[in-house]
């Protein structure tokens, strides 16, 4: 009796242990398996676009703002500068010249004639490469407009930019009086707003618009689910490059989130510097409700079953629905005590760790990028990585026998 | 179901019980910090693939393994607290 009330037990675990995985898998959702697009970047200096024409005097560097207003930045050419371009100013272009000094040499530039919407200056010898900007003034007829700020014509505007960071001193200022603006990158949320979704999986969709002032590294987003007082996490929509000149354009993230009720959500673009990202977007919100096909999908069998007049075997169905199918009340309560639980502890801790367990993966964006001969990962890594898995793999058959051989029911 | 109400009864207990339990904030911390790892394991991935596939597909075995073997023992012992008759 001892040994059949023992195997009764056994038996009742092993059908118990596997009922309840199944359930639990039933009811849950995937969880945060974005399938956003975003590749890799690789982490290298910020690719500004210089405002200048360097090098080359027939390519005017069009849409290309400026760093914000009252912005010092320092400037190291790459390449002799040849020429400077500027947007149209009020008095015309050929009535301003400009003189660059840099590194106490003074520098004249030629006088301005008329290219794609704005002036171009071409200088008389190209400044050398790795040349530091002290000043750089704008001549017009007898008006010096300084690039320090000051100014006795306001009617002039007159907006650089630069590029990356170097050495030595400040090499230009932004000036601006009146009338250009330098844009700012931005970004707005499109979707999901004020709408009720029903299932998994959820896109959000921003639009941003992006300038070269500051490289944005990626759009990082803010999710909370009201209901459960959750803050979720969604991985980051990463951008592959900084632009070269301005872009709008639609990032799309798509993840699925763990559970329903109300959402509230917000982007913002990213820089490396985290003080010249962009201010976050309006909290959105958006409800994720029941989905059409039942959490509880291990219950299929139709809850109603007409028969005809003399159709025994649907007869005998229909007793069986009536004594085993459970009513909606008990699929209700129970799919509510299932919510509830999913949200408190201890359950909750699995719930999370299990969740987000599956955000861990090995060919994510990497924190380095390592840069190895085609010939050396071929004849040398490739190899190895084989060989040494597969006595991994081995090893790991070898252990798990062992391991299975202590097993105690 | 002819006896419906009983675990309909059942549950709403349990509901109700567990809402005085404050719910779970998930602070997102964990999740950063496996995103973070994710980014630190990318970089041997690069080189060596299969070694760290391998590796993280033994560890989550491994986990699955004992932690449904934990769970069927928890559910044993439960089940060998009911009298029986011997």
């Amino acid at each position: 009796m001892k040994t059949l009330s023992k195997f009764f037990r056994t038996i009742l675990a092993i059908i118990v242990v596997p009922f309840f995985l199944w359930v639990y898998h039933a009811d849950a959702a995937t969880l945060y398996s974005q399938t956003g697009t975003g590749t890799t970047y690789s982490i290298s200096a910020p690719n500004y676009a210089l405002y200048y024409q360097v090098g080359n005097t027939t390519t005017t560097p069009e849409g290309t703002p400026p760093p914000p207003l009252g912005t010092t930045v320092w400037y190291t050419a790459t390449a002799p500068v040849v020429s400077v371009w500027t947007p149209a100013n009020s008095v015309g272009c050929s009535s301003v010249t400009v003189t660059a000094q840099y590194s106490g040499i003074g520098q004249t530039a030629g006088i301005g004639v008329s290219d794609s919407g704005g002036c171009l200056y071409t200088f008389a010898t190209p400044i050398a490469t790795s040349s530091t900007f002290t000043n750089m003034q704008f001549s017009n007829v007898g008006i010096p407009v300084n690039m320090d700020g000051s100014t006795s014509n306001a009617g002039h505007t007159f907006i650089y930019s630069g590029g990356l960071v170097g050495s030595g001193g400040p090499a230009f200022y932004l000036l601006s009086s009146g009338g250009l603006t330098p844009p700012t990158s931005s970004i707005t949320p499109v979707a999901p707003i004020s709408v009720t979704l029903t299932g998994n999986p959820v896109s959000f969709v921003t639009t941003q618009t992006r300038y070269t002032d500051t490289c944005f590294k990626e759009i990082t987003y803010e999710i909370q689910a009201s209901s459960s007082l959750m803050s979720l996490y969604i991985p980051p929509y990463q951008f592959s490059s900084c632009p070269l000149s301005a872009i709008t354009d639609i990032a799309t993230t798509t993840v699925s989130l763990p559970i329903q009720g109300s959402y509230s959500w917000r982007a913002r673009l990213e820089a490396f510097n985290t003080a010249s990202s962009s201010a976050w977007t309006a909290w959105s919100s958006f409800d994720l409700a029941t989905s059409t096909t039942s959490s509880t999908n291990f219950l299929n069998a139709p809850a109603q079953i007409t028969c005809d007049t003399f159709d025994l075997t649907c007869y005998i169905k229909q007793a069986f629905v009536w004594l085993l199918y459970p009513s909606q009340g008990f699929k209700t309560s129970y799919d509510s005590m299932i919510t509830t639980l999913e949200a408190r502890p201890p359950v909750a801790y699995f719930y999370i760790v299990r969740n987000n367990l599956q955000g861990l993966n090995a060919s994510s964006t990497p924190a380095a990028t390592i840069t190895i001969p085609s010939g050396i990962k071929t004849n040398f890594f490739n190899p190895v990585d084989t060989a040494l898995s597969s006595l991994l793999w081995a090893f790991f058959a070898f252990l798990f026998y062992k391991r299975l051989k202590h097993i105690t029911l | 179901m002819i006896w419906s109400w009983i675990p309909q009864i059942f549950f709403s207990v349990v509901d109700y019980l567990m809402s005085f339990i404050d719910p779970v904030v998930d602070t997102s911390g964990f999740a950063a910090s496996l995103a973070t790892g994710s980014q630190y394991l990318s970089v041997p991935y690069q080189f060596i693939p299969s070694i760290i596939a391998t590796i993280l597909i033994i560890v989550a075995f491994d986990l699955l393994f004992e932690g449904g073997y934990l769970f069927f023992k928890v559910i044993y012992w439960v089940l060998r607290r009911f009298p029986t008759q011997s």
